[in-house]
């Protein structure tokens, strides 16, 4: 991953990045990255065509499914009677008139499904993420300038249990203990159960509800966003951490530090500007993969805290084999990495300001 | 007058077996406005010598002996007590400025983080400075290289922004690491011509590190040769070069390329150098050296001191009484 991410920086580096202005370095990025989502499209819509199973057997009771005519009309219904590539075209079509499609499993519009679940997810991961990013760069940092002393020591044993844990299983000790047992936290979902929702601005109901001027509100879902947002951190922190520490250790051992220190610099000016800009480089990269993990869903989490979010529709998605659901999914997803890319690559280009210079 | 007082100064490394002698007890001085030259080969302790004078040796290494820097005893000090001499009172040049300039840091914040630092000036002053600092070793266009990033230079005009960086707080003792080794030979010239310069122009004492003597010929008052982190040899740069009296100094001296020479290939020093920290008692360099004799090793050898401050350590001394022409026909 480590040599990965390095090819990456260095080949970015020395093609892509340099001597372009920003406007027309995004404005390609994003023509690339339309192409590439119509690719995904194909992609998954043949992988669910291979997938063994009947849509129809799966979302029509018994009694509908001994009707021939039942089941025929509701394939008609989804377009499911027609030549697969047809089929294809016919979602293209649709797609690019901003029509997902309608869900066999909510049987409302796929895209505003998504409207709903993706908002919930976005607010969970964006919480993580800030959480992350901040522990992660603390720890990362203090491992590495006591490296082998005994912070260093503490700090690599909390994150080797904190990237060996699973998930799914922690979400539970956690909702058992700090819900359960401590009551420290609310209960599962979004909110207290009974209370109406901050009427829709984003989706996050943080946002709208402390929009609306409802501070209780926001501070409700602020706890309850709280113990899921915690769980999905921990492995993030741990990741991030060890990566920092990782990279800051390489970059001490350039001869541009030790020339940093021979101008009797104090180190912490040394490591705050000599070291850590170079370091956050590959932190950002690391960073933007795992904040599109945290927003691509993480299912269980989901599951266990009963956070209705793209990852539980995902798998819902999944389990009834709805095309249009899981194609809406795939798309959501792909576009949140290319954003995500889009984003880091952008980062570069703050974090190392020689890279605007041809 | 005496700027830099060397006694006695060992450096040992933290090696996986143990601790390993990097520098082996040496003494030297450095008067004001004077060059000592350094040469030896890789690994024989040149480097941690100047890394030593700035407190930059890697963590675990010890340090024994005494380096009085205007009086003021170095060896020992605190971090803190070591950042107030660094960059301000005595600077270094490193061997390779490619890698010795930040690439993310334009060369405007390079030039002045340390002038504000240690000179106590407004960012607005030691821009000014930082401008005419770059004037003064000849980089064209100034200004325009201030807002410029490393990358953005060859090798010789990135060697001369260290330069004005190292000199920008005006220091008293400059360290030359291989400061031209890895440049082009014409570009190389260059780097010593400003050297040169900057030191009368700047009453500058410079150790200059290299190991190869047809530079240090050129430039340098003093000569301190080294092998395997022992002195072998020093005296003032003429006699040395004249007539040395070591077998090491010869070798050095014979290995340079002789361009009016008949011979087809290159003469070298048989062997290598003793590892680190397997360096023999008595003479480290006896197992390479055609004039051995059983008196070489085993005891500690003790240095013979001549005429000039000239001083050489070898039991044998194969060119005693010898003239120039007997030794290099």
């Amino acid at each position: 991953m480590k040599d990965l991410l390095a090819r990456r920086s260095s080949s970015e580096k020395s093609g892509g990045l340099r001597g372009n202005s920003l406007s027309t370095f995004v404005i390609r990025r994003i023509a690339i990255g339309i192409l590439l989502m119509l690719g995904i499209t194909l992609i998954s819509f043949s992988v669910t065509q291979l997938v063994p199973g009947d849509p129809a057997a799966l979302n029509l009771g018994q009694s509908a499914m001994s009707d021939p005519t039942i089941v025929a009309a509701w394939r008609a219904k989804y377009g499911l009677d027609k030549p697969v590539p047809e089929q294809y075209i016919i979602y293209i079509d649709h797609l690019l008139h901003g029509d997902l499609g309608l869900s066999q499993q909510s049987r409302r519009p796929v895209s505003s499904d998504l409207a709903e679940y993706f908002p919930a997810t976005l607010e969970l991961a964006t919480i993580a993420i800030f959480f992350s990013l901040i522990f992660g760069l603390l720890f990362g940092v203090i491992a590495a300038i006591t490296r082998n002393r005994w912070p260093d020591q503490i700090i690599r044993f909390v994150t080797l249990t904190g990237v060996s844990v699973p998930t799914f299983w922690l979400s539970l000790v956690f909702f058992y203990l700090f819900y359960f047992k401590l009551s420290w936290f609310p209960s599962n979902g979004r909110l207290d159960p009974g209370t109406d929702a901050p009427s829709t601005i984003t989706g996050m109901y943080t946002f709208d509800a402390l929009f609306h001027g409802q501070f209780n509100l926001c501070w409700q879902a602020f706890r309850h966003l709280m113990l899921p947002a915690i769980v999905l951190a921990i492995y993030t922190i741990a990741v991030l951490t060890r990566f920092t520490r990782a990279s800051i250790l390489e970059i001490l051992h350039n001869d541009y530090v030790r020339a940093a220190r021979a101008k009797g610099l104090p180190e912490s000016h040394v490591i705050r500007r000599h070291v850590l800009r170079p370091a956050l480089l590959s932190i950002v990269t690391v960073a933007g993969v795992a904040f599109g993990n945290l927003l691509a869903g993480s299912v269980l989490v989901e599951n266990v805290f009963s956070w209705p979010g793209i990852g539980q529709y995902a798998y819902r998605s999944s389990i009834g084999l709805d095309l249009p659901g899981i194609m809406g999914v795939s798309i959501v997803v792909a576009g949140i990495f290319i954003v995500m890319n889009l984003l880091v690559d952008i980062a570069y280009r703050f974090i190392d300001p020689s890279l605007r210079h041809g | 007058m005496t700027l830099l007082e060397v006694r006695d100064l060992s450096v040992q490394l933290q090696t996986k077996t143990g601790f390993a002698t990097a520098v082996d007890r040496l003494s030297f001085t450095v008067n004001e406005g004077e060059i000592l030259g350094i040469a030896g080969e890789s690994g024989s302790g040149k480097t941690m010598t100047a890394l030593t004078l700035l407190g930059l040796l890697p963590q675990h290494a010890k340090v024994s002996g005494s380096a009085k820097f205007n009086g003021q005893e170095l060896i020992g000090l605190s971090s803190k007590e070591w950042q107030k001499f660094r960059g301000a009172q005595i600077a270094m040049v490193f061997q390779d400025p490619m890698t010795s300039l930040h690439p993310m840091l334009s060369i405007k914040a390079q030039m002045t983080e340390h002038m504000v630092t240690h000179l106590g000036i407004s960012q607005q002053q030691a821009l000014v400075d930082a401008e005419e600092l770059l004037a003064d070793v000849r980089i064209p266009d100034p200004k325009k290289a201030l807002n410029s990033y490393a990358g953005q230079f060859s090798g010789g005009m990135r060697q001369r922004i260290c330069i004005a960086m190292a000199l920008a707080c005006k220091p008293k003792l400059l360290l030359a690491d291989e400061p031209s080794t890895a440049l082009d030979v014409t570009v190389q010239a260059g780097i010593l011509t400003l050297l040169n310069r900057l030191r009368k122009e700047h009453q500058l004492s410079i150790i200059f590190i290299t190991h190869d003597l047809g530079v240090l010929s050129s430039i340098t008052n003093k000569l301190l040769v080294l092998y395997a982190g022992r002195e072998a040899e020093s005296g003032s740069t003429s006699t040395i070069l004249q007539l040395p009296r070591h077998p090491y100094t010869q070798g050095l001296l014979d290995s340079l390329p002789q361009p009016d020479s008949n011979e087809k290939l290159l003469k070298s020093i048989a062997g290598f150098p003793p590892e680190l920290g397997k360096q023999p008692i008595g003479c480290a360099f006896a197992e390479r050296c055609k004039f051995a004799a059983a008196t070489c090793s085993g005891d500690e050898l003790l240095p013979t001191y001549l005429a000039d401050s000239h001083k050489f350590i070898c039991a044998v001394d194969p060119f005693a009484g010898l003239s120039i022409n007997q030794v290099r026909p």
